[in-house]
């Protein structure tokens, strides 16, 4: 592994440079707007990603990522509107900072918390990626089932207000990935007669559509278009400030802890930035001297989160690398991106692109370090931004979705995809069906079906020797039913109870 | 909204029932035999029959307990934001099929005016040139810059759109 190497690409390279310096813009701006998330940021810039080498394509994404994630971080603090999920956590204590006259603390720790998550997660990537993927070479179809069953059932399951809206939303992402040639045999599956569809349904349109399109028809339907601009006060009175050194030593404890935290939800498929920075919250509550105080506005409140959502950007990358599985949206989004410019990652991925993965993990420690005057850069500038009324921005998103959509093989079936993607998730919002499992099973099914169909020729039709073959795959296997049959067990239980009681119930005279 | 669940889950379960007939579901026992192309999404489509009735059967449960959901009278306001977005879904259908015909750079421009008109952007400044300065920066980014071309449309409008670029 050369990291210095990564290094000059990204450095000396005005190309390079200047990508990844736009991504963190433009990933601080939509991590900014509260409702556009950052994986919509990423789902419009994938269509420009096109048109690029993949180094630059895919620093633009790195840069996006590791500053939507903070990004949003800002207006969590001055007004206690979360920018994005992740960053709710964050108004527990940052907003009132804010109202104790301390927002500039607030900010400060939110950066540097940021930044030292985000280090620390690169590191994970840096260390545990070849590791793992040195263990995946001697992983088969039979291994390959099992994890990605486990992956999509951590998914489903825990991202799901319902075990049953997570199945649905999975399997139906699962359905949509088998649409064209069938793998194994060659014979068109899905297409209906219509020869656009033998090549399967793009990613990018159902992305655009899921992500983007759904998210304004929600918010047009909410009333955000009545809005008028919003009154943010004069933003040149905020500066950053970075706390005292004796005070980041007196929280080492904390960066730590909840950095180790973000990376184990980073890693795991399913968890993310948002469950990492509630758990990081919590955790940090109840091991604080300080317990009664989180809540009213202290900077621990702040920094726990926010070094916890930072901590999962590299380390959502470490089974996308090494194994080619995403565990999260954001890595699914970036995967494609990959695929966009014909590059499989994987075992292959480390002997066939070094430069490349060099280039990944240096892309991933300077995104992180250019947080700090992207900071700077955010609150003068782009809080203006948030004047933008939704009026104007929602039909703007839309028509650039659309290009975008097209933009793909300029083929208008592409667009028809993508505006009923959007309706569909739009539904899918509105019942609250999780839409990131639907995406995340629409990524791995390909990969789960080459599995599936691998294995059980391997083990001739034998459904037993999927648990007896592998130890990984039994252990896999295992825990992924386990996670459906919890809530189903669950449900019985509470079901019992409530009969028990009723039938308790003392007689009505 | 237990209603609007309940049908979300019966309108699953029929869906999914008719694809796994269109299918024609087959037995998981041909695997490792003959592997059909239609054993996969069959069993997706099993799956989703079974979970897409399973849903639709707990809201059913939940309506018959709790009573039929009480109506609110849907307040003026939330009944003004819905027919925005049902309007602004009809203007994109139109949007998405008049591109092919007129091209991107008309097709667009009239999208960005009706769509701020209608969500209520009064300034006129705003109304006619916000178009026109997202036109331009699509031309700029997509044709100019990534060297996509975008649709052109067809007959008076293809010869115009040549005319402009």
């Amino acid at each position: 592994m050369d990291l210095l190497l990564g290094f000059k690409v990204v450095l000396l390279n005005p190309i390079n440079i200047g990508m990844l310096l736009l991504g963190s813009l433009v990933g601080a701006l939509f991590g900014l707007l509260p409702g556009i998330s950052v994986l919509t940021a990423l789902s419009l810039l994938l269509p420009v990603t096109y048109g690029m080498d993949i180094t630059p394509a895919i620093l633009l994404m790195i840069g996006t990522y590791c500053s939507g994630i903070y990004g949003g971080s800002l207006t969590s603090i001055l007004f206690g509107i979360p920018g994005d999920p992740q960053n709710t956590a964050t108004t527990f204590d940052g907003y009132p900072m804010t109202r104790k006259g301390k927002a500039s603390e607030a900010i400060g720790g939110a950066v540097v918390a940021s930044v030292v998550g985000g280090l620390f997660s690169a590191l994970a990537l840096i260390l545990f990626a070849p590791a793992i993927m040195k263990i995946s070479l001697s992983f088969g179809p039979i291994e390959y089932f099992g994890i990605v069953f486990l992956s999509l059932s951590m998914v489903a399951v825990l991202n799901a207000e319902s075990f049953l809206k997570g199945g649905i939303a999975v399997l139906f992402g699962l359905l949509i990935a088998t649409v064209g040639i069938a793998p194994e045999s060659g014979a068109p599956r899905l297409t209906f007669g219509f020869h656009e569809l033998m090549g399967g349904i793009e990613f990018l349109p159902v992305l655009l559509g899921i992500f983007a399109v759904s998210e304004v028809l929600d918010r047009l339907r909410s009333g955000e278009a009545d809005k008028e601009e919003t009154a943010l006060g004069d933003p040149s009175q905020l500066r950053v400030d970075f706390l005292s050194l004796r005070k980041w030593l007196q929280m080492k404890w904390i960066l730590i802890r909840t950095s180790l935290l973000g990376i184990v939800f980073g890693t795991l498929p399913g968890l993310g930035a948002t469950l990492a920075s509630f758990f990081a919250y919590d955790i940090e509550k109840s091991l604080s001297k300080q317990e009664d105080k989180f809540g009213t506005g202290i900077v621990e409140g702040v920094v726990s989160p926010e070094t916890a959502n930072n901590a999962t950007t590299g380390s959502g990358m470490i089974l996308l690398l090494s194994l080619g599985i995403p565990g999260t949206v954001a890595a699914a989004i970036l995967l494609e991106t990959f695929q966009l410019h014909g590059i499989q990652t994987g075992a292959f991925f480390f002997v066939k692109e070094t430069t490349l993965l060099n280039t990944i993990f240096a892309g991933f420690i300077i995104a992180n370090l250019l947080l700090i005057p992207i900071a700077f850069i955010e609150l003068k500038t782009m809080v203006r931004l948030m004047n933008v009324p939704f009026k104007v921005l929602g039909p703007i998103i839309i028509t650039f979705c659309v290009l975008g959509a097209y933009s793909i093989r300029n083929n208008f079936l592409d667009i028809v995809v993508m505006f009923l993607a959007g309706l569909l998730g739009y539904v899918m919002i509105k019942y609250r069906y999780p839409i990131a499992v639907l995406v995340l099973g629409n990524v791995l099914g390909p990969l789960f079906e080459n599995a599936v169909s691998r294995s059980l020729i391997i083990t001739q039709g034998d459904y037993v020797k999927l648990f007896s073959n592998s130890y990984i795959s039994a252990a896999s296997i295992s825990f992924g039913l386990l996670l459906w049959l919890v809530p189903i067990a669950s449900f019985f239980v509470k079901r019992r109870s409530a009969g028990a009681s009723t039938r308790h119930k003392p007689e009505q005279p | 909204m237990l209603f609007g669940n309940m049908i979300c889950g019966i309108v699953v379960s029929l869906f999914s029932a008719t694809l796994f007939f269109y299918l024609h579901g087959q037995s998981l026992r041909e695997y490792g035999q003959e592997i059909s192309p239609n054993v996969w999404p069959s069993t997706l489509a099993f799956g989703l029959m079974i979970l897409g009735g399973l849903v639709a059967i707990q809201y059913a449960a939940r309506l018959v307990k709790n009573g039929m959901e009480q109506k609110e009278a849907m307040d003026p306001g939330a009944k003004k934001n819905t027919l925005i977005m049902l309007a602004v879904v009809l203007i994109t259908i139109a949007y998405i099929i008049s591109l092919k015909i007129i091209g991107y750079l008309l097709a667009t421009y009239l999208y960005l005016l009706v769509s701020f008109y209608l969500l209520g952007v009064k300034e006129k400044p705003k109304l006619f040139f916000l178009p026109l300065l997202m036109v331009f920066l699509y031309t700029v980014s997509f044709v100019m810059i990534l060297y996509i071309p975008l649709p052109r449309g067809m007959g008076i409008f293809r010869t115009l759109f040549d005319f402009i670029q």
